[in-house]
């Protein structure tokens, strides 16, 4: 998946996968019951930052990009009870003095939203300066996460 | 930094830097020099030449008419544009698979163009004007690694171990296991292929503008920025990730607010879009 990018699948096996995750974040969502699965890879926390931008590309932001990602989960038949949710990325720089900390703000953005659409977060592989990969089985729900560099663990 | 025998071989035995990339620069900034010159040097080129047909059709480029020869391409580009597209063609076949830095040539690749893209955003907002010179010192930043992939390589577990900690950059862990870092090293490379000066101290200086003598000029800093920029947006995907410091002192400089940093990252989205053709001019198994 792209940046500012996102994907639903209805259970038939279609993996997602989002490679190379800086500050950005991957919002996972997953309906066990039927299978659902929904995957977002947001960049920046607040649409605030460029609204035309947002329009073009509402997968951009933690705002817009989530609210759509729950709603197209929706309208592929997940059940808005039984949602659950998983991040992964949010790494930043190391600091020198106080500095940008973009992918602090994205994780604390992407909860902060959540929370509020009541979506509980299941598991997170958040933070760091390292870049990861996740990947969804979304016949099983099972979420695996590849950190460069290092091997594939599953992300409970 | 004294440099050891084996980087000075190693960068002895990469191709010659490609004697067309040079002689378009020189005739651009000449104004005196003709379209036909210009074809010219560019057609005795023919991987040069390949590249330039790929890459100016793209919407990065914004032609308006889809072009098939030298002659038309350079003549729709314009001569600011004509020295981005030259140098990406000539600098793309360097990038090769980095096993150091676990990333193949697209990665590198993809990063190179990445920064030189988001080096002209940055320049439109802190300059008011884009900058062919900066494009290419954006380009070249990381030259350094595909040297210094392969010595780092042979001492991967070294590293982790060093990095395991976090208190280290993953260029202060180059220098202290190596005695050298992709910067400096890059540095030396932009020498030996004859880059000005200039070019060759943003090189050095792109991770710690801070420490450069010439601290005034703001082309190492904005390259500083861009590489940082595309870091975050995962766009290298090297196993040095995000490892490098965030210099609060390069946004204050230009006045930059986090918010600013944030809303050039959403356009460069766009911009990155529109030049894949330049992205693709590198593939993986080179």
């Amino acid at each position: 998946m792209k940046l500012a990018d996102m994907a639903v699948t209805n259970g038939n096996g279609d993996g997602l996968a989002v490679y190379g995750l800086g500050s950005t974040v991957a919002v996972i969502l997953y309906d066990e019951a039927t299978k659902v699965g929904g995957c977002l890879q947001f960049m920046l926390p607040d649409s605030k930052a460029s609204l035309h931008r947002a329009r073009e590309y509402p997968g951009m932001f933690a705002d817009t990009g989530i609210a759509l990602l729950l709603k197209s989960c929706l309208e592929a038949g997940a059940h808005r009870g039984s949602l659950t949710a998983r991040l992964a990325g949010g790494a930043d720089l190391m600091e020198k003095g106080p500095c940008y900390r973009i992918g602090e703000d994205n994780v604390k953005a992407a909860k902060k939203i959540l929370s509020g659409l009541g979506v509980t977060v299941q598991a997170e592989a958040t933070g760091g300066c390292v870049f990861r990969t996740v990947r969804l089985d979304t016949a099983t729900g099972m979420m695996y996460l590849k950190r460069n560099p290092g091997g594939w663990e599953e992300l409970r | 930094m004294k440099m050891d025998n084996r980087f000075r071989n190693s960068i002895g035995r990469l191709p010659a830097f490609p004697a067309t990339v040079h002689r378009v620069t020189a005739l651009i900034n000449n104004s005196d020099s003709s379209l036909a010159e210009l074809v010219g040097v560019v057609r005795l080129d023919s991987a040069i030449t390949a590249n330039i047909l790929r890459m100016c059709n793209s919407a990065y480029f914004g032609l308006r008419h889809r072009v098939d020869n030298v002659h038309d391409a350079i003549m729709y580009l314009g001569r600011q544009n004509v020295v981005r597209a030259v140098m990406a063609a000539g600098v793309s076949r360097f990038f090769k698979n980095t096993p150091g830095y676990e990333t193949d040539a697209t990665d590198l690749w993809e990063h190179a163009v990445g920064a030189a893209l988001m080096s002209q955003l940055l320049a439109r907002r802190i300059l008011g004007r884009e900058d062919a010179g900066l494009f290419t010192a954006a380009l070249l930043h990381d030259i350094g690694k595909i040297i210094l992939g392969e010595y780092i390589h042979e001492k991967r577990e070294e590293f982790n171990r060093l990095l395991e900690g976090g208190g280290r950059s993953f260029l202060e862990v180059e220098d202290e296991v190596l005695g050298m870092n992709h910067a400096a090293l890059g540095r030396t490379i932009a020498a030996a292929w004859n880059f000005p000066p200039d070019i060759q101290l943003t090189i050095a200086g792109h991770h710690r503008p801070d420490q450069l003598k010439e601290c005034e000029n703001p082309v190492p800093w904005i390259v500083h920025l861009a590489d940082q920029a595309c870091l975050m947006l995962g766009i290298g995907k090297g196993t040095d990730g995000l490892a490098y410091y965030g210099l609060a002192c390069a946004v204050d400089r230009f006045h930059l607010s986090q918010k600013d940093l944030e809303t050039v990252m959403a356009d460069f989205v766009k911009e990155f879009e529109n030049a894949r053709e330049l992205v693709g001019i590198v593939q993986p198994s080179q």
